[in-house]
């Protein structure tokens, strides 16, 4: 039944794009008509370049959320328990959170150099602020009923945090990835567009400047925004399954 | 031994502090199952809670003897973990106190033989209902096999064939080196699993109004007649 209501919901969106195409309400030289995407599609299918596009943007993306993570989570579930240690350092990842990441960039062009490392390092640095804030304020808004009671009854603090703090965290975290992939998709794909980068969906928008390819430049918009409803809904699944006893 | 001396507690209220404690003093003798009757709002859990570590926060002294305390909490939602089994949720205490699983396991199986429980423990905390998990939480406190054990109206959710079951069943546990202390609004529930009840009273603070001990009486059946004659309303009680 959802997916009949997603479906329709689909149809009708693509239904109203062809008629605003065929009523020429935008000029036709900047507006490509679903008709022209699909063709485009075909056309770029069969090229092939897009693919090797593809799979850099997907690697820089998923090479940024598992770096991010691997930091990110422990980070958050270390600030959101150890409150204290939150003190000292609260204001500090405010501030980091408050500086666009993207302005970073040019320091890690520096440092870096102009590969993927900087584009990366860039995806990181918003990634983990944002994994580090959500996870340790969704364990501060946590009664600490649980956590007190089980330790009570004579966990110690490695078990507190395998047995209690983890599965606590666990919402969150899931959460915090959700917002931390679309951070990632929108630093990796600008700093493509940027500089540096041969190949990447970024890129390939940016070359439709030179090109003047409008449906090429819609077809890649769709392929970016795909790769996002991608991640999330692999990350909703996820959080069905880990997070179980949340829907109960 | 457990020892209370001098405690005080406040508690937050509409924008003040409230005193709850001032000055409470309680001694249990080791091995002394003692129930505690109040109406609600005297005091009963926190004094579980502090008593259990759970609530750290007062001045006083609280001494407790005994390597083991268990404490079944009234809370069960907040006070089970919903991501481990029923089953996995009580063998986890063990492993704290460093006592064996498989041990625990063989226990587990006799206890769920002697009250026979009709649901299964290997289902989550929330697919049973509150009586269910007061079971579960009553399961897990007596697992490991504890020298204190404090338990906060355990018997509030089950139906009253379960708790004449679950009241057997404890009366057989209740060992000679156990001690107990029970949270209750009604003697006649726990009479026979007493012999001791300490009622007490919120004025401007908690305090003791009545101290009735069964050494003191000449044989048990006039202990439990008294006993069962507590009952606790919401907003006071009788006696």
């Amino acid at each position: 039944m959802k997916y009949k209501t997603s479906l329709i919901g689909i149809f009708s969106a693509v239904t109203i794009w062809q008629i605003i195409a065929w009523l020429k309400i935008f000029n036709p030289i900047y507006f490509a008509s679903p008709y022209e995407v699909i063709a485009e599609s075909i056309k770029m299918i069969q090229g092939g370049a897009v693919f090797i596009d593809l799979t850099l943007t997907i690697y820089r993306i998923a090479v940024s959320v598992i770096i991010s993570s691997l930091i990110g989570i422990p980070l958050g579930i270390a600030f959101g328990y150890f409150a204290r240690i939150y003190k000292y350092v609260g204001e500090i990842v405010d501030f980091l959170r408050s500086i666009p990441p993207i302005v970073i960039y040019p320091l890690l062009l520096i440092v870096l150099g102009p590969g993927d490392s900087s584009r990366i390092g860039v995806a990181l640095f918003g990634s983990i602020v944002v994994l580090v804030l959500i996870i340790s304020n969704g364990l501060f808004q946590q009664a600490p009923l649980r956590r007190q009671y089980f330790a009570s009854l004579g966990a110690n603090k490695v078990q507190l945090v395998n047995h209690i703090v983890w599965y606590e965290a666990l919402p969150h975290v899931m959460v915090a990835l959700r917002t931390a992939v679309s951070l990632s998709i929108i630093i990796i794909v600008v700093t493509e567009m940027l500089v540096g980068a041969q190949y990447g969906l970024g890129t390939r928008v940016q070359n439709v400047q030179i090109t003047s390819n409008i449906p090429d430049l819609f077809v890649t918009i769709i392929i970016i925004g795909l790769i996002g409803v991608l991640f999330n809904k692999t990350l909703i699944c996820l959080d069905k399954k880990l997070v179980f006893w949340k829907s109960n | 031994m457990i020892e209370i001396k001098n405690l005080k507690k406040k508690f937050f209220c509409n924008g003040s502090n409230k005193s709850l404690f001032s000055g409470f003093d309680l001694v249990i003798r080791k091995s002394e199952k003692i129930g505690l009757f109040a109406p609600n709002g005297s005091g009963k859990s926190t004094l579980l809670n502090i008593l259990a570590g759970v609530d750290k926060d007062f001045a006083g002294t609280v001494s407790i003897e005994g390597k083991r305390i268990s404490y079944m909490h009234q809370d069960t939602n907040a006070t089970l973990a919903p991501w481990f089994t029923c089953e996995k949720n009580i063998l986890l205490v063990r492993k704290y106190h460093h006592l064996g699983i498989e041990k625990g396991k063989a226990l587990l199986k006799r206890f769920v033989n002697e009250i026979e429980i009709n649901f299964s423990l290997d289902q989550y905390p929330f697919m049973l209902s509150g009586g269910q998990r007061q079971i579960v939480a009553l399961l897990r406190a007596l697992i490991f096999e504890p020298d204190v054990l404090l338990l906060d109206e355990p018997f509030s959710a089950l139906d009253i064939e379960k708790r004449a079951a679950f009241i057997e069943f404890l009366t057989k546990h209740f060992t000679n080196n156990l001690t107990v202390i029970m949270c209750s609004h009604r003697g006649d529930e726990v009479k026979s699993l007493l012999d001791r009840a300490v009622i007490l009273e919120h004025q401007s603070e908690t305090r003791i109004t009545m101290d009735i001990c069964r050494s003191k009486f000449h044989s048990k059946q006039e202990f439990e007649q008294i006993i069962s004659k507590i009952r606790f309303k919401k907003n006071g009680h009788e006696i």
